[in-house]
């Protein structure tokens, strides 16, 4: 087995406080969470529509998605309501040096 | 399946049953939108021929109700057509976003219009002219216009209190300075057109002065030369503000020049009386190749658009978003 490879994401003062951010990480869009001093990433890509979850509203841990109100827990990507139904591929995030790391494989 | 794009003359291929906006878009063609929910106006399109499926009606343009305008993102494609897209070199797009907010000034402009700043978590990109939807709490929501700019760092917001107005209440009483609102936008489609290089005539009644201000220093700011002829009608000379931001662009743009109409109540020593749209019509004659930018109350707008349109103005360059009143 080989060591889990974690990609720098970006750094700890570009995460705004309780609030999400979109960022490009080995070519894939993802969307980072601050949720007080927790970090969490899903796809930055809704399930339902052409948005992006970095546009939407950050309430806790449910992100709501701008275009037609679907929300997502960020701790796993499960989706919380209509019209959202297939959820969000998540990924182990962890700050570390003031930086934030993702797993993307 | 074919579709005709005017003005560009273009034929795009299509499946029976494509949305509209996105044929669009995967032809490259270039299209303003925003919202992609058919809530915004912004993708507002022409059907010249043929026939669509039509998925919703432009809910802020039910003034001038042309059955020919359809909103590309609510439309399917059924058969083939001749669809016309609206001003391909002014194309807009912002993506639609939901920003929190923090309140961060709270002032009297007159006995019942305060004026809102807006501290933006992140940054929402907006044309001049445009507006949003604030929601104070879950049960007090309301859309308002920018006065400002999209660079300005801070949203400012005209709201006039309405008597008996459940939301302007809480606005009025409850809202206090660090509380954190929640901003979803852009939204409207009578945003400034900057290629426009003839005059432009903008028509504010109350608030609307917000809207037309946003447009007015959008203009200015982006270095167009237009002749602009703003009227501000009220219903009273106590209902007058703004005046101390339009002295300032004034000289900044002696092109500028200013109308304050006062509708009841006025000296005509002092001010000059009656409706905005009866001094437009003293003032100025011919109005083809202008541009007209209409903000308040509907029936402004409508008899504004009226007298527009007589005077020679072309319906698609006649903006206006209508702001109907809100149930309580």
């Amino acid at each position: 087995m080989s060591e889990p490879h974690w990609v720098d994401a970006l750094s700890v003062d570009d995460l705004p406080a309780d609030d999400v951010i979109g960022v490009r990480v080995d070519g894939r869009e993802v969307a980072i969470y601050a949720v007080g001093d927790a970090v969490y990433a899903t796809d930055n890509i809704c399930t339902h529509g052409q948005a992006r979850l970095c546009d939407g509203f950050l309430d806790g841990h449910e992100i709501e998605c701008p275009l037609h109100q679907g929300k997502f827990d960020v701790r796993d990507g499960k989706p919380l309501c209509e019209p959202v139904t297939d959820a969000l591929r998540s990924y182990p995030a962890k700050i570390e040096g003031r930086r934030v790391y993702l797993r993307l494989d | 399946m074919n579709v005709l794009v005017q003005p560009l003359n273009r034929v795009i291929q299509v499946e029976p049953g494509a949305n509209l906006l996105e044929a669009l878009q995967a032809a490259q063609v270039p299209m303003s939108y925003s919202c992609m929910a058919g809530r915004c106006g912004t993708c507002r399109c022409k059907v010249v021929d043929g026939e669509v499926l039509d998925g919703g009606r432009d809910q802020q343009r039910p003034l001038e109700a042309n059955d020919a305008y359809v909103l590309a993102c609510r439309t399917y494609l059924t058969e083939s057509c001749t669809i016309e897209i609206l001003e391909p070199g002014e194309v807009v797009v912002h993506p639609a976003r939901i920003v929190k907010a923090t309140v961060t000034a709270i002032e009297d402009m007159t006995h019942d219009i305060k004026r809102l700043h807006l501290k933006p978590a992140k940054p929402l990109e907006f044309s001049p002219g445009q507006y949003v939807q604030l929601q104070f709490t879950p049960d007090h929501v309301r859309p308002y216009s920018m006065a400002g700019l999209c660079g300005d760092g801070e949203f400012e917001f005209h709201v006039r209190l309405v008597p008996d107005g459940r939301v302007t209440r809480y606005i009025d009483r409850e809202l206090k300075l660090g509380d954190l609102v929640r901003v979803t936008g852009p939204l409207g489609s009578a945003y400034l057109r900057r290629r426009h290089e003839g005059p432009m005539l903008c028509v504010a009644g109350g608030t609307g002065l917000a809207p037309i201000l946003s447009i007015v220093r959008g203009a200015i700011s982006e270095g167009m030369r237009n002749p602009i002829h703003l009227y501000f009608g009220v219903r009273s000379p106590r209902d007058v503000y703004g005046l101390d931001w339009l002295a300032p662009l004034q000289r900044a743009h002696p092109a500028l020049k200013v109308h304050v109409v006062v509708s009841s109540g006025g000296n005509s020593a002092r001010e000059r009386c009656g409706l905005v749209t009866e001094a437009i019509e003293q003032d100025l004659g011919d109005l083809s190749g202008w541009r007209a930018y209409l903000c308040g109350s509907p029936p402004m707008v409508e008899a504004a658009t009226q007298l527009a349109r007589c005077r020679g103005v072309a319906p698609d360059h006649i903006h206006a978003d209508a702001f109907y009143p809100q149930g309580n």
